[in-house]
């Protein structure tokens, strides 16, 4: 059989629970040694499918591989998979170190190799003065690298965890993310992990898939996914954004080249990561905060749009204007520049926008 | 509006037990403590404790229909007459089988009433209670229907020529009183494990299983230490009703499955032996109380041997 570059590849899988679609047809391919994130709302189905490549749910439809071998039918004590569960599932009557050790006795080694493998891991996520603990005396974080352990002392080759930090405060959590990027990094395997929180995915993943009931919306870096969004779902998922209905004029080879704005006030240029557009599509203009900038008077050369300053807003190292545009629409604005005696609620201003940072999502 | 919630409030911090209280009022709250257990203690001694004390009088005195009430130990020695021993040897094995082939079904359903059958979990659990709600006696007299020469095991087997004639051994025999015994308290074996199963994380059994374990070891190592209370609870609340059972050695044991119950019974109510009759209790007391002891030392064990 041929070595797979991919770690986990999904074809077209679909999961069913009676009328619920949870999953709807989705592919995703995921190298080895890759961080790769699944990002979506609450109750888009990533539950789901980290689970099916667990093994614990069946595809109603489609193809899962594990290093090139279908594995639809391989039951999840057979595969070279393992989950951090996002409640850590714990053995509860058993110490971290026979937590830990579960998995190397189940497969056929010496006890004192156990040993090895059992405290390196635990070593790995610093709980190894921790052995003779139960889970019950631990604190959260502390559960959470235990599971960790659990699952890495096994060498899989996909590891699985579901929202794993969801239990902890902001600043262990960022601690926590900075700590599983490490441990990802020494260890090399290919990790997919469940979140809901776009920042995390953002700050760990090398790529991300963003989910939306069931479906995929986008796969790419976080740069990609953050600059580029294919659909309104991810730009408005992703990051903040301003979004503003237009019209396309023109396009070349299928990116719009005149998007007309706001009842034909303001034209601009857009790229475009999604389906090609085609002249009189309609057509959403991703407009990211930090990208926009105030004018006492119209800028020239660049493409810019009247307001009225609604607030302005203090927020250390920066400001943030919110501005009512001719649409009423409003805009979040954030200018490094801009002091905030220079633009006071009430004031008329224009906001423009450099053309290579407009990106257009088709409807 | 801050008047409203005061009583509210205050009722709230009310300790149940007057754990909570301080100084002078704790003192109040162990004597009124002393008033609350006088009742169930003054029912319990005098309902429980002081006819088994009668019993245990009894056991050391002549009382036969032409006894004079005189001190003996003739009575423990006339227990151990071979058909006592005999009886006694029989209420063992009955009650071991019964309460073996009781646990073999109970934890299996047990698991599957609280991981495996999904929305039928409910109303399964109600038809076991409810099974239990029929009379005892109308249930073995039911099972003798189901066992007896001409009853429905036999039919079916004789139409479907798998046997000549009628099998003779499945009624008046210690099996039929291993089935009817198991059968009627497969509820009260069930309900504690299912209770303890309840108590286990799904997900636990799921990790047992991502990280390696096929269904035994799963079993072995995750599933039977975490119910093993339960299932000390279950073999308390069972050996104990099963080994002093009467009703049904005395409706399908017959002779070869007779047991200490139903012969204790008979020395009282037929035969006006209350000196054996008494001594036989202590006997079944001790043996109960012995299977107990044996249970707690088997479940230690078990807590010890799992992790490996
Ligand atoms: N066993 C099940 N039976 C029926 N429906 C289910 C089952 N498991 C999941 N679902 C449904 O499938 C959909 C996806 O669920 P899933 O748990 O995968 O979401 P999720 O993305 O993990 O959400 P969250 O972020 O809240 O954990 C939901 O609508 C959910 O109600
Ligand atoms: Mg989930």
């Amino acid at each position: 059989m041929t070595e797979s570059p991919y770690a986990l590849e999904l074809r077209n899988v679909s999961k069913h629970f009676g009328d619920i679609v949870a999953v709807d047809g989705i592919d995703l391919q995921v190298p080895q040694g890759e961080f790769f994130s699944l990002l979506g709302p609450s109750g888009c189905g990533k539950t789901t499918t980290l689970r099916m490549i667990a093994g614990f749910e069946e595809p109603t439809e489609g193809t899962l591989l594990l290093a090139g071998r279908e594995s639809n039918d391989i039951p999840p004590f057979r595969r070279n998979t393992n989950l951090v569960f996002q409640s850590y599932a714990l053995f509860p009557h058993m110490t971290v170190f026979e937590n830990v050790a579960f998995g190397p006795r189940r497969a056929r080694i010496s006890e004192r190799d156990v040993h090895k493998r059992v405290m390196e891991a635990l070593e790995t996520v610093r709980m190894h003065e921790y052995v003779d603990r139960l889970p019950r005396s631990l604190s959260g974080g502390q559960r959470q690298r235990v599971a960790l352990a659990r699952a890495i002392v096994n060498r899989p080759a996909v590891l699985l965890l579901d929202e794993p930090l969801g239990a902890l405060d902001l600043k262990l959590r960022k601690e926590m993310q900075l700590e599983l990027k490490r441990i990802q990094r020494e260890v090399g395997i290919c990790f997919v992990y469940v979140t809901h929180d776009q920042e995390e995915a953002m700050t760990m993943s090398d790529r991300l898939a963003v989910m939306n009931r069931g479906r995929i919306e986008q796969v790419g870096s976080p740069e990609e996914v953050y600059h580029r969004p294919a659909t309104r779902f991810v730009a408005e998922f992703i990051g903040e954004a301003n979004l503003l209905d237009g019209t396309v004029e023109a396009v070349e080879q299928g990116a719009p080249t005149r998007v007309s704005v706001a009842g034909d006030t303001v034209t601009t240029v857009a790229s475009c990561a999604g389906a090609p557009c085609e002249v009189g599509d309609r057509v959403s203009l991703v407009l990211r905060p930090e990208h926009l900038h105030l004018h006492r008077d119209r800028p020239n050369g660049v493409p810019a749009m009247p307001g009225r300053v609604v607030e302005a807003i203090f927020q250390g190292s920066l400001i943030r204007f919110v501005i009512e545009g001719p649409d009423r629409r409003r805009l979040s604005v954030l200018d490094t520049t801009a002091s905030r005696d220079q633009a006071a609620p009430g004031d008329a201003v224009w906001v423009s926008w450099l053309p290579e940072w407009v990106h257009a999502v088709v409807e | 509006m801050s008047d409203a919630q005061t009583p509210a409030a205050d009722h709230a911090d009310t300790p149940v037990l007057g754990t909570g209280y301080a100084g002078k009022a704790r003192s109040r709250g162990s004597f009124s403590a002393f008033i609350y257990l006088a009742g169930p203690v003054g029912v319990l001694l005098l309902f429980f404790a002081g006819p088994l004390g009668i019993l245990a009088l009894y056991s050391f005195q002549e009382r036969s229909r032409t006894g004079d009430g005189s001190w003996t130990i003739s009575n423990y020695v006339n227990a151990l007459r071979p058909q006592y021993v005999e009886t006694a040897l029989n209420t063992l094995v009955i009650a071991v089988l019964s309460m073996v082939l009781l646990l073999v079904i109970a934890y299996p359903l047990a698991y599957l009433l609280a991981f495996k059958v999904g929305r039928w979990e409910v109303p399964l659990l109600l038809a076991l209670a409810l099974s239990d709600e029929l009379n005892p006696l109308i249930r073995i007299y039911a099972w003798r229907t189901v066992l007896g020469r001409n009853g429905l095991v036999n039919t079916v087997l004789t139409q479907l020529r798998l046997i000549d004639q009628p099998l003779d051994w499945l009624i008046f025999t210690k099996f039929a009183v291993v089935v009817v015994l198991t059968a009627s308290w497969l509820p009260y074996a069930v309900i504690p494990l299912y209770a303890a199963m309840k108590t286990i994380d799904r997900r636990v059994l799921e990790a047992a299983r991502d990280l390696g374990a096929g269904w035994w070891t799963t079993f072995r190592s995750v599933v039977f230490p975490l119910t093993a209370a339960g299932f000390l609870a279950t073999i308390v609340i069972v050996f104990i009703p099963i080994i002093s059972d009467f009703a049904a050695p005395a409706l399908v044991g017959g002779t070869s499955g007779r047991m200490l119950a139903s012969v204790t019974e008979d020395l009282f109510l037929g035969r006006g032996e209350w000196g054996i009759g008494s001594a036989l209790t202590f006997v079944l007391l001790a043996a109960s109380g012995l299977v107990v002891w044996f249970s707690y030392k088997l479940t230690d064990l078990s807590r010890l041997a799992t992790h490996r």
